[in-house]
């Protein structure tokens, strides 16, 4: 449906609202097709991408170099599955623990609460069979992994969303519009931009959404619950401008909504990893089909590792092939002569990374003053990288540069060593996270494991906005999980 | 007899041409002079990358001092090839990084008194 035809003034009955036609919202609504749950997913754009509906998301940005609020984001149905890279993987057990020298850590339950629900986050983003780390029983085929020493570091592996020719990864919008058109206890509402989050008074219970459209109309959704599935910078802007019955924003009453943004760097060339013998299976570089998947290897800290070292997580990637310099030659020259290894085939190639920030509430979103087109308050990002997040990148690259030592196979150089070297090569991977923060505890979070926004019975929150702890995996298919899980949630609420 | 003297003769020429084969190499080498640490270099596979090596190590890391380096590895090498230390900084996780080169320590202590002895 469009929202523009909706009468104007009107007010739209059901029992739970979707807000955001994400992935989220997308698997959250498909997640409750067939139940006696009558749904509504509101999505701000259409089915493609509009100029004048993007321009909703621009904001200002201070801090560190960030991608422009109004690019970072796709508002359109699909959302940022519409540029996504299909780049997926599990989050890790220890991304979910307390601990101390990684400051305000931890989710409310282990890994294994959202693990029942991977297969069907994997079956959502058509990424094959959920091998991931079991993936070196097909990789032997196509050649030997890289062979490391005793250490803190392994060979893991992405796998990736289903490439459709020249079309990348699985795009929600355009993969799913025929599924959600088909089921019967869903309306979805296109061109509906949810502009205002109503209590009912004593604030205890969302009464009602604002829902605007670009061409003036306005009408309201009254629902028995809320699920508002924006994203992790929309999410947090849509609570703090519902000002008018808690002043500091809904679900803010411990000033935590817009903080604790994070996204993960993921700057270019960040070292050097030369292979004394040359060869490289080519599922280092490039994706490489087996066994009915797409997968990629990459260098990650195993758990104990981190938890002895105390750093950070990360994922390593090999990347395109370069020549030494003198130095370089001369320390091969050394090395290989201490070591007794012939590097006369050596090759050398860069790595690339992913790389998990400390939770910062400083790191945050906070609304200014300026308006956009439908009166909604913009944002403003203050954007921090500490030095601790990259020296504990540092230290995770140092350990494999010792295991590749020790097994004779290789060595790796790393290329930045101050802030600015780190910040001149800095890109980030579009993953907003955080702002929302899921926690028991009402003064350390802002919703419960249940994802409900605490203090408020009916309202919900959808998305890696909820993750109090990032890892380095890209968060897609860990959402879709987390997703899953609120959809059985949901369904016990309407029992 | 003279065939006898054009033997010898094309003998001692291709005796001549052996020696030179095998020692010009020696004899154009760039001379260096003899250092305190020639006893520890002498462990090194390639004299030249491994001062190349510690010059840049040393660029970075102004306090180095030779004569305790030199006393610290003699202690490390005294009883063992550097094959053998070398696995032990790598076991112990004793590394330095040259040039953005994470190495064994040992190694990069050798290169940079490589260095000093240039």
């Amino acid at each position: 449906m469009d929202a523009r035809s909706v009468p104007a003034g009107s007010t739209i009955e059901t029992d739970l609202a979707i807000v955001g036609g994400g992935p989220a919202g997308i698997a959250l609504a498909l997640a409750l097709a067939g139940t006696p749950i009558r749904m509504l997913l509101l999505e701000s754009g259409g089915m493609g991408f509009d100029g004048a509906t993007q321009t909703l998301y621009a904001g200002l940005e201070t801090g560190v170099s960030y991608i422009p609020l109004a690019s970072t984001r796709l508002r359109y149905l699909g959302g940022c599955s519409n540029h996504w890279g299909g780049w997926c993987r599990p989050l890790d057990p220890v991304d979910f623990e307390a601990r101390e020298w990684f400051a305000h850590s931890g989710w409310p339950f282990p890994r294994r609460e959202i693990e029942p629900y991977f297969a069907r986050a994997q079956a959502l983003v058509e990424a094959g069979p959920f091998i991931y780390d079991e993936s070196a029983k097909w990789t032997q085929a196509i050649g030997a992994p890289i062979r490391l020493g005793p250490g803190g570091l392994y060979t893991t592996y992405f796998q990736f969303s289903k490439q459709r020719g020249s079309i990348l990864p699985t795009h929600f919008g355009e993969r799913y519009a025929e599924d959600l058109r088909r089921v019967e206890n869903l309306s979805l509402y296109l061109h509906a931009n949810v502009t205002g989050l109503r209590l009912a008074s004593g604030a205890a219970r969302l009464d009602r959404l604002d829902v605007q459209t670009l061409s003036g109309n306005r009408f309201a959704v009254k629902p028995k619950l809320a699920v508002v599935a924006a994203g992790g910078i929309e999410t947090p802007r849509l609570l703090l401008a519902s000002n008018d019955v808690m002043t500091q924003g809904v679900g803010n009453a411990h000033d935590l909504v817009g903080r604790f943004f994070a996204d993960h760097p993921i700057p270019g060339q960040t070292a050097t990893l030369a292979l004394f013998d040359g060869r490289l299976a080519p599922y280092y570089q490039q994706p490489q089909a087996a066994n009915g998947a797409y997968f990629r290897a990459a260098f990650a800290p195993r758990d104990d590792f981190r938890r002895a070292r105390g750093v950070a997580g990360s994922l390593a990637t090999l990347e395109g092939e370069v020549q030494l310099d003198g130095t370089g030659l001369a320390a091969l020259a050394e090395t290989a002569g201490v070591l007794g290894v012939d590097a006369s085939a050596m090759r050398a190639f860069t790595l690339g990374c992913g790389m998990e920030l400390t939770p910062d509430p400083d790191r945050r979103v906070t609304l200014v003053s300026e308006k956009d087109a439908l009166g909604m308050p913009r944002l403003k990002l203050d954007m921090r990288v500490s030095d601790e997040d990259f020296a504990h990148y540092r230290n995770t690259l140092k350990e494999l540069g010792r295991q590749l030592l020790t097994a004779r196979t290789g060595m790796v150089r790393l290329l930045h060593r101050s802030r600015a070297e780190w910040l001149s090569a800095m890109d980030w991977g579009n993953h907003h996270m955080g702002t929302t923060r899921m926690h028991d505890d009402p003064r350390r979070g802002v919703v419960d494991a249940n994802s409900k926004v605490h203090g408020i019975g009916n309202l919900f929150i959808a998305g890696s906005a909820v993750f109090p702890t990032y890892g380095a995996s890209n968060p897609t298919l860990n959402l879709l999980a987390l997703v899953l899980r609120l959809a059985d949630h949901l369904k016990g609420q309407f029992r | 007899m003279a065939r006898r003297a054009f033997l010898l003769g094309t003998a001692g020429v291709v005796g001549l041409a052996l020696v030179a084969a095998f020692e010009a190499p020696r004899f154009f080498a760039p001379r260096r002079a003899p250092s305190p640490f020639d006893d520890l270099l002498a462990r090194l596979p390639a004299h030249d990358s491994a001062a190349h090596l510690g010059a840049a190590w040393l660029a970075v890391n102004k306090s180095f001092h030779a004569g305790e380096t030199a006393q610290k590895l003699r202690l490390r090498l005294a009883a063992r090839p550097l094959s053998a230390a070398i696995d032990s900084d790598l076991s112990q996780g004793r590394m330095l990084e040259a040039h953005g080169w994470v190495l064994p320590e040992t190694l990069v202590l050798l290169c940079a008194l490589a260095a000093k002895a240039e």
